[in-house]
């Protein structure tokens, strides 16, 4: 500076002394131009010091940006199952630097540098370990992911359509089951008819018959109620009544006008049915017989008895077989009428043993005397509104002839030594030896004389029983 | 009383054996009960000639009595009980039954066999000793 005043000086005043220290013609040309020389130089320098000055400070502060503090990300890394505590406390060590300047900065950062690269290399390769582990854990599952997604998606795409198609399905069902038992409507109701008329003094009463259930398993419901408590049909009903509710299920069913069969074929239907109930099934068949053909086969006269008394219209076969299941068939139309068809067989048919007509004739002659008493007195007493039971226990207690000859005369089992008066005044004298020819000749055979005119005789007989009231 | 042809338990028996074995268009549904009634009438008539030879007087008994003897008399309860049976089961098809139907030749056989067995079990007794039945 001085030296740049001294040149200012010499350029306004000219050569003269030095204004310092005095020396005389100090400042001439040759030390002007050796001055500025030096000046020039010296500017020089300075310079060159300033841009020094200033890469030490720039240098500085990017040693001093270099030493951040510890990433938050460390803080971390305990979560992920990482050990990052010498990391963590070296960075803090190397973040200190940052306060430092000049030598002591370089110092330390040379010195803690290689420390902290260490603990980041090695948190780096834990760091990728678990990474690897991880993606190892991740890649079933996600290829399985992939595999499943786009299913899913299309799923989620059509859940408005199994929507409708649920409700659809619903309403199928529903409609079905209501179609259905619309269909079993009429069914129903003549159901509960033929339940009336089959169950005589059953305690059972039929409520209500419904289906239920779907595909596969489908049921009837049978609502009943026992004296007015409500059950389950087949948890209270007898056999019989069983066998009834089957019929009065069957039978409307069977004989639906969508049925292509205009008949019914029905195997003993009577099993385990009391009379009263039999005659309840004979009307029951005999409704069905308007439009159709019913075919019976039973095993007793039960059903016929009741068809013969009610008056309907039927035809009766016996079916009896021989041995080697030789099958013969024949009309009958009373057991009374049928005993007095055999005996005349009998005596008719020339080339039948003589002992067989003579010690069968008389024992069938009294069975057709016995079925007639038979018939009259259960018509009479049914009539009158007797039980069934009633009437039958009167049979099982007096089954000898005379006193079925009683009752049917008299009504009176106990009349049995008035029977031979009455009939002689009834019919005629000569019966009194009939009946006593077919209760004797039933044991013993038939004494000779004219079988024929016997026959007929008891068959007079028969008639005349028949008509009594 | 009424006068009775004579035939032997066994004509009765035979009779009604072929009634029932022989089909015949004549016979047609009237043999079993007629088969019937001549097999309880052997069963009876042989009863009666058993009395008469060997006890006379039971015959005039009532069949129950004349049975419940046989049981004591033929020293043979298996064979007495069968012939009770025999003789009800027949007496039911002899009589009318309510509801009933005619006897089938499977119950005919079993009721004749019986028959059968009591004529055999008597012819072998003349010793007071019972034989066991041949069938």
């Amino acid at each position: 500076m001085l030296l740049q005043k001294a040149l200012e000086l010499h350029r306004h005043e000219g050569d003269g002394d030095c204004p310092v220290c005095g020396q005389s013609a100090a400042l001439d040309a040759t030390w002007h131009r050796r001055a500025e020389e030096e000046a020039e130089a010296l500017r020089t320098e300075a310079e060159v010091a300033d841009e020094a000055h200033r890469q030490l400070r720039e240098a500085e502060q990017t040693a001093q940006a270099l030493a951040q503090p510890p990433p938050a990300a460390l803080s971390k890394a305990a979560e992920l199952g990482l050990d990052a505590s010498d990391t963590e406390r070296a960075w803090s060590t190397w973040h200190e630097a940052a306060t430092l300047a000049g030598q002591a900065l370089a110092e330390v950062l040379e010195a803690r540098a290689p420390v902290l690269e260490e603990a980041v290399e090695h948190l780096r390769e834990q760091a990728q370990r678990s990474l690897k582990e991880r993606e190892d854990a991740w890649r079933p599952t996600s290829l399985a992911l992939a595999e499943w997604l786009p299913g899913a998606r299309a799923m989620l795409a059509e859940a408005e359509t199994v929507k409708h198609l649920k409700a659809a399905e619903d309403w199928l069902r529903h409609t079905a089951t209501q179609i259905r038992n619309e269909r079993f409507e009429p069914i129903k109701e003549e159901v509960k008819q033929i339940w009336s008329l089959l169950r005589t003094n059953s305690h059972v009463d039929l409520d209500d018959v419904t289906f239920e259930g779907k595909t596969t398993s489908r049921r009837v419901n049978l609502e009943v109620t026992v004296d007015g408590t409500e059950g389950v049909a087949l948890g209270v009903m007898s056999q019989g009544e069983l066998h009834s509710l089957a019929l009065s299920l069957f039978l409307p069913r069977a004989s639906l006008d969508a049925s292509p069969f205009r008949f019914l074929v029905i195997d003993d239907p009577v099993q385990s049915m009391d009379p009263a109930r039999v005659d309840g099934l004979a009307r029951v068949l005999d409704r069905k017989a308007k439009d159709r053909q019913v075919v019976v086969f039973t095993h007793d006269d039960r059903l016929p008895e009741a068809v013969r008394r009610l008056g309907i219209a039927a035809k009766i076969l016996e079916v009896q077989r021989r041995e080697g299941s030789v099958v013969e068939l024949r009309e009958v139309r009373s057991p009374a009428r049928q005993y007095l068809d055999d005996a005349f067989a009998l005596v008719h048919t020339e080339d039948l043993p003589k002992i067989a007509k003579e010690r069968v004739v008389p024992g069938l002659c009294r069975q057709s005397l016995e079925a007639a008493c038979t018939d009259v007195v259960r018509r009479r007493r049914l009539t009158r509104g007797e039980a069934h039971d009633d009437v039958e226990k009167l049979f099982d207690e007096h089954t000898k002839l005379l006193p079925r000859l009683a009752l049917a005369l008299f009504d009176d089992p106990d009349k049995a030594g008035d029977v031979y008066a009455s009939l002689k005044n009834r019919f005629g004298p000569w019966q009194i030896e009939t009946v006593k020819l077919c209760n004797e000749g039933a044991h013993k055979g038939f004494p000779g004389g004219d079988p024929r005119g016997f026959v007929r005789n008891v068959e007079k007989l028969t008639n005349e029983l028949g008509k009594l009231s | 009383m009424i006068e009775v042809t004579g035939y032997t338990p066994e004509d009765l028996l035979d009779t009604a054996r072929a009634l029932i074995s022989r089909p015949d268009a004549k016979a047609k549904g009237l043999w079993s009960r007629a088969a019937a009634h001549l097999c309880r009438q052997a069963l009876e008539a042989s009863l009666q000639e058993l009395w008469k030879a060997r006890l006379p007087g039971l015959e005039k008994m009532s069949l129950r009595a004349q049975l419940a003897c046989l049981s004591t008399y033929l020293d043979n309860d298996a064979l007495a009980g069968r012939i009770a049976y025999t003789w009800s089961a027949l007496s039911r098809a002899c009589y009318h039954q309510t509801y009933e139907l005619a006897p089938t030749s499977v119950e005919l056989e079993g009721w004749m066999e019986t028959v059968h067995d009591s004529f055999v079990s008597q012819a072998g007794m003349p010793a007071g000793k019972h034989s066991s039945p041949t069938r």
